[in-house]
């Protein structure tokens, strides 16, 4: 179909991006302080954790992380991030439990069972190439289910996440540049074959009863996000090189996926590609085993480990690993400009690390982990370590969504509880 | 709306809403209601201090007197809310297809018996029912065999693979490489489950695009049904006619082929190669919703719909071959004897004699006990170096040639437990310890082996099964009862509760696994589901995490005595996987099961009423006399296999009637005279006006700036790459900055909308 019209540089198998594909940050970047958030940017690493090996010292504005602690490579970023804990899930528990809950709060009458990322692309999303963009490693082998999939879409739809960063980038990427009559041909052919289904759809969809319509309404929507695709982006950015030799299913390049996937996030939100990205790393009852450390037992079985042995140290080694990836994803944010040329990405966005559980032995979702980086354009003040004391998460959602200009009082259960964590600001 | 009535309901006994009493029935609420589902298993979490504890459904104790009556109250109160989709709270959420979730799983099966009796339930608490009567009267829906609901059925990953290699004559692997689709039930294939998600629709036309260059490169002459030096616009509509009937598996209407040649026509007008056109009209069928969803819709007949002659063809083709119909097969469809019982049933015979049927039981197979995640399960190196990914390919190659080779020689469900032979590679009979004698191997190196006199021999000794279901570093009493329990006597077991230490206990060498495992059926919370997976677990202590024979574990003898409990009819105690196997034998759980799954798996939807057409398929057999090939050629006998039903405002599918012939016109490139000539193809006409593609082609030797006055028949709407000028009643139409000016045999393309006066 003659769609290869742009070499791009492949870079060395291993697929991490290694160039910076922007300027970078100059010393004159000036901060933003608008007082909101632009984009939204979710981080996930699954199975819970141990709170006593997870927390901070100190409280406040005079907290560390401890040497030897699941955190202790985020030492050093301390100014750059807001740590919350002590926030329960409403009215769910255990793996599936948590994992259905941690972006939704259940559902309500304001968000109707959307996931976070969701309901703010929802209202964020419309002018951008993608309205949101999910990137996954490794979340797929068992196929999609309530363990294997946070984030949801109108009706309860699953959102897939793309789990191979080549892939990921063809959509980012794929058919904006080179814009010659060719690729307007090449488009305005696309569109006439989305509007030969969409014809198609429509004859189908009266003849049909309403479960088997609301699948066609989910395959419109699809042929919709397709359509954005078709238009063109001018030219915010260049991007070096697409992701190459990577196997999208292999366990053993897990460092190497994730790498790509933060580095495609990161691209997405700093060439205005899409203003809300997710990256799920692995899912609930993970079985990934962190063979790159060493490391031959699933992650999930580790998450169980009882005290004393040697699982939790290796667990432990685990989750040290997880942090140093959220930390490389958190110093990228801030190395990078904001593409609107007001200070960094990460000044801009509102970067959060969440889990589907709290004590992984409990299988309880309780006192559940949420790590927030950035300032959010000014909506948070960083730099602190908070204990809620056993309150809904609900509160952290929708403090989320009003940094990012959202007027939403609840999310998702409005029994969880109303209005904002204000202790956030 | 429904809310509100459901608390006036709750609030008053006695109450009417219209005309519908709703007598306050504690007895039928008990009978239909609360001892089949409530009491069974909502309590074991929705219970005070339990794990459901905090949720706003907390049952009475079972010792509370009063009990049946206060949970009336509780679910009543629940009774009227729906979920985000509008499904019922009491449904959405113990069948787990709530949007957020549900604590404790899935426990109730979609329109199983459960399921009917909760609607039911609902339905009288709101006032829709018809009636008050509360007993799901699953009798007499099995006793009229009544059909699923009509349905569209997305191809499975595995499906599309196989279409398009049929199709085009290219292999394809981005089927495999699409986006996982939601499991249900440990299959990949549920109908309501197979959607096209934005990913998806990506990759689709990824995948279309890249397919339709590759086929047209490669296979263009074998793809054509005619020449197209011999008229291009009609060879083109041959092949729209011939590929299209092949893609979609039916005939087009001649209105379809009209759409397919308006795109070959724009293509083959700007690239100026029939084949360009060619190549684009592949690429949109590859993502139409003809070819990527399974039509099963019918034709109204009555109150209910069946299925036309060329859905039967795609129902038996991709249930027994798992891929597209045969041109064969269409021929047949087109005769009309697939919808003759009597011709049926030959065809039937005939693909089942037909080598590709022998995928079909490993397919199911694969998916009934997980072995699917064979390759995937993690495995400790330092505890197991044989386990190399090549002799994980082995011991899913001994399952596939076992199952299948059985299937194909009228083997039973006890063959499947107990035959004494198998296929193993040189390697596997290394690892197995049994003797290997040199003879001739198949292109992967497996032969048929007697294991009379050794302790291997039937499914559940096989490597793939045990070495799927252990842990990481030991056999897993939990893993293989859990797969026995759920999937060969279908009794779904809820997760876990939490607040519970789960953790695998720790290998210790002064315990034996099956010591170390017993230790938390002591708990009391545990008891009552690990009563029911234990024992059988531990029936398969002789085989080690990688499915080596073993008579000791560690210092510790083997211990395999088993027993199964809470059963409804295999309850027996008994020593090692012999004894297993001769229990569930004998009994019927296991029939029923494997009759069941077939039907899930098979008709991709688990309508209640389709349960009682597998029942009747295992009780025609004594126990464990089914043939495995009763599975997929059982379900061709029941209703379903021809019937759906469907709500009064639906309708039969749009293509029964084929229309007008399509008349391809006149060639692109042939015809003509004058300068410029304009070629108007209208595309989508509504009546009150019309779409249409567009083109000019210069006709002349030289360069022509083209502007020609044409009546349309009303005013232009909108229009793309050209502009329109009223003049009067005619529109001047103009070419935009970039085709304004065409070379000689240059073509400009483009398109406009018209409101008709």
């Amino acid at each position: 179909m003659n769609t290869t019209r742009r070499k791009f540089l492949a870079t060395a198998a291993g697929g991490v991006l290694a160039a910076p594909f922007v300027r970078l940050l100059g010393p004159t970047a000036a901060e933003a302080a608008s007082g909101q958030a632009k984009r939204l940017l979710i981080f996930f690493s699954p199975n819970g954790t141990i709170p006593r090996l997870w927390k901070p010292t100190g409280s406040g504005g005079s907290y560390r992380f401890g040497d030897g602690s699941m955190l202790e490579p985020l030492q050093g970023l301390e100014d750059d991030l807001l740590v919350v804990g002590g926030l329960d899930f409403y009215q769910a528990t255990n793996h599936e439990g948590g994992m259905g809950a941690m972006l939704t709060n259940g559902t309500g009458p304001e968000t109707s069972g959307l996931s976070l990322d969701q309901y703010v692309a929802a209202q964020l999303g419309a002018g951008t190439r993608l309205p949101s963009l999910e990137l996954g490693v490794l979340t797929s082998a068992w196929g999609g289910g309530v363990q294997t999939r946070m984030s949801y879409g109108t009706g309860g739809v699953l959102m897939t996440p793309d789990d191979d960063p080549k892939n990921a980038f063809t959509r980012m990427f794929g058919d904006i540049a080179g814009g010659e009559e060719g690729v307007q041909r090449l488009f305005a052919r696309r569109q006439s074959v989305l509007d030969l289904h969409r014809d198609e759809l429509r004859d189908l969809h009266g003849r049909i009863g309403a479960a088997e319509q609301r699948k066609l309404d989910t395959h419109l929507d699809s042929l919709r996000a397709l359509e954005k695709q078709l238009e063109p982006l001018g030219d915010v950015c260049e991007p070096l090189g697409a992701p190459t030799g990577l196997d999208s299913r292999a366990n053993d390049q897990a460092p190497d996926l994730l790498a790509a996937q933060i580095e495609l996030a990161v691209q997405a939100l700093a060439c205005d590609l899409t203003r809300v990205a997710s990256i799920q790393f692995s899912h609930t009852v993970s079985p990934t085993s962190f063979t790159w450390l060493g490391i031959s037992e699933g992650h999930h079985s580790l998450s169980h480990a009882a005290d004393g042995t040697a699982g939790v140290a290796d667990f432990v080694k685990c989750e040290q690993w997880c942090a140093a990836q959220f930390a490389a994803l958190v110093q990228r944010m801030k190395d990078t400009p904001d593409p609107d040329g007001e200070g960094s990405l990460l000044d801009n966005t509102v970067v959060v690390w969440t889990k589907e559980m709290g004590d992984s032995r409990a299988h309880v979702c309780t006192d559940v982990p949420f790590i927030i980086a950035g300032n959010g354009g000014g909506a948070f003040r960083t730099g602190r370590y908070l204990d809620m004391g056993g309150i809904s998460h609900a509160h952290l959602l929708v403090s989320i969504c009003q940094a990012l200009g959202l007027s939403n009082d609840t999310f998702g259960n409005p029994d969880a509880g109303r209005g904002p964590l204000s202790e956030l600001a | 709306m429904r809310w509100s009535l459901a608390l006036i309901c709750a609030a008053m006994v006695g109450c009417a809403v219209g005309n519908k009493p709703c007598p306050d029935d504690l007895e039928s609420f008990e009978a239909a209601v609360h001892t089949p589902v409530f009491a069974k298993d909502c309590v074991l979490c929705h219970v005070e201090g339990g794990a459901a504890g905090s949720t706003r459904m907390v049952l009475a104790p079972s010792d509370a007197p009063d009990r049946v009556e206060r949970d009336l109250a509780t679910v009543r109160a629940l009774a009227g809310e729906v979920d985000p989709n509008g499904l019922p709270l009491l449904l959405s959420k113990p069948s787990g297809q709530h949007p957020a979730g549900h604590g404790g799983g899935r426990i109730v099966q979609v329109q199983g018996e459960q399921w009917v009796a909760l609607e039911e339930f609902v339905g009288w608490s709101t006032g829709s029912a018809d009636d008050c009567d509360l007993d799901p009267d699953l009798d007499a829906i099995c006793a009229d065999g009544a059909p699923g609901p009509r349905v569209l059925r997305r191809l499975t990953r595995a499906q599309y693979d196989n279409s398009v290699r049929d199709l085009l004559g290219v292999p394809s692997s981005y089927g495999a490489s699409f986006a996982a689709d939601l499991r249900v039930d440990g299959f990949d294939n549920d109908a309501a489950a197979l959607i096209v998600s934005p990913l998806l629709a990506d990759q689709l036309r990824v995948a279309a695009e890249s397919l339709a260059s590759d086929a047209v490169d490669s296979r263009l002459d074998e793809l054509l049904p005619c020449e197209p030096r011999d008229g291009e616009a009609t060879c083109a509509a041959d092949f729209i006619e011939t590929f299209g009937r092949r893609a979609f598996r039916r005939p087009l209407t001649g209105e379809e082929v009209g759409r397919y040649h308006a795109l070959w026509r724009a293509v083959r007008s700007q690239d100026g190669r029939f084949e360009d056109g060619v190549e684009w009209v592949i690429s949109s069928m590859l993502q139409s919703p003809h070819f990527l969803y399974r039509s099963e819709l019918g034709a109204r007949q009555g109150e209910g719909f069946v299925l036309t002659d060329y859905e039967i063809a795609t129902e038996l083709s991709y249930l027994l071959w798992n891929t597209t119909p045969s041109d064969a097969l269409l021929d047949r469809a087109a005769r009309g004897e697939l919808s003759e019982r009597d011709t049926v049933e030959a065809v039937i015979v005939e693909m089942w004699d037909d080598e590709r049927s022998l995928a079909v039981l490993p397919g199911f197979v694969d998916q009934w006990l997980h072995l699917d995640q064979l390759a995937l399960v993690t495995r400790d190196p330092d505890v197991y170096p044989e386990l190399t990914r090549a002799l994980r390919g082995q011991m899913k190659g001994e399952v596939d040639r076992f199952v299948a080779a059985l299937a194909a020689e009228g083997g039973t469900l006890e063959d499947l437990l107990v035959d004494k032979r198998s296929f193993l590679t040189r390697e596997l009979a290394d690892h197995y310890g049994v003797s290997w004698e040199p003879g001739p191997v198949d292109l992967e190196g497996f032969r048929e082996i007697d294991l009379t006199g050794s302790p291997y021999g039937g499914l559940l000794t096989q490597g793939a099964l045990m070495t799927t279901h252990a842990t990481p570093t030991s056999s897993s009493p939990i893993h293989r009862g859990v797969v026995v329990r759920e999937r060969l006597l279908c009794d779904d077991l809820p997760p876990p509760p939490p607040n519970l230490d789960t953790s695998p206990p720790p290998v210790d060498p002064s315990l034996s696994t099956r010591e170390r495992f017993a230790q938390h059926t002591e708990l009391a919370e545990c008891a009552d589901c690990h009563d029911r997976i234990d024992g059988i677990g531990f029936a398969f202590e002789a085989f080690d995490g990688i499915g080596r024979y073993r008579t000791m574990d560690g210092q510790h003898p083997v211990d395999d005595m088993g027993e199964i409990k809470q059963s409804p009819s295999s309850d027996a105690t008994f020593q090692g996987v012999d004894g297993l196997a001769g229990a569930l034998l004998g009994g019927d759980d296991l029939q029923r099961c494997y009759a069941r799954l077939w039907v899930r798996y098979g008709f991709g939807q688990d309508h209640g009423a389709l349960t009682c057409a597998a029942d009747d398929v295992a009780a025609g057999h004594d126990q464990g006399q089914l043939p495995l090939a009763e599975g997929p050629l059982g379900l061709l006998r029941t209703r379903h296999f021809t019937e759906r039903t469907g709500e009064p405002g639906e309708a039969s599918v749009g293509w029964l009637k084929p229309g007008e012939r399509f008349d391809p016109g006149e060639d692109p490139d042939g015809g003509g005279g004058g300068d410029v000539e304009l070629t108007i193809e209208i595309n989508n006409d509504w009546g009150g006006g019309y779409c249409a593609d567009a083109t000019v082609d210069n006709r002349s030797d030289g360069s022509v700036t083209w502007s020609i006055l044409h009546d349309v028949g009303g005013n232009i709407s909108s229009i793309w790459n050209a502009k329109a000028t009223a003049e009067g009643s005619m529109v001047r139409l103009e070419g935009d900055d970039w085709n304004a000016t065409l070379a000689p045999n240059e073509v400009a393309s483009f398109g406009f909308c018209v409101d008709r006066r």
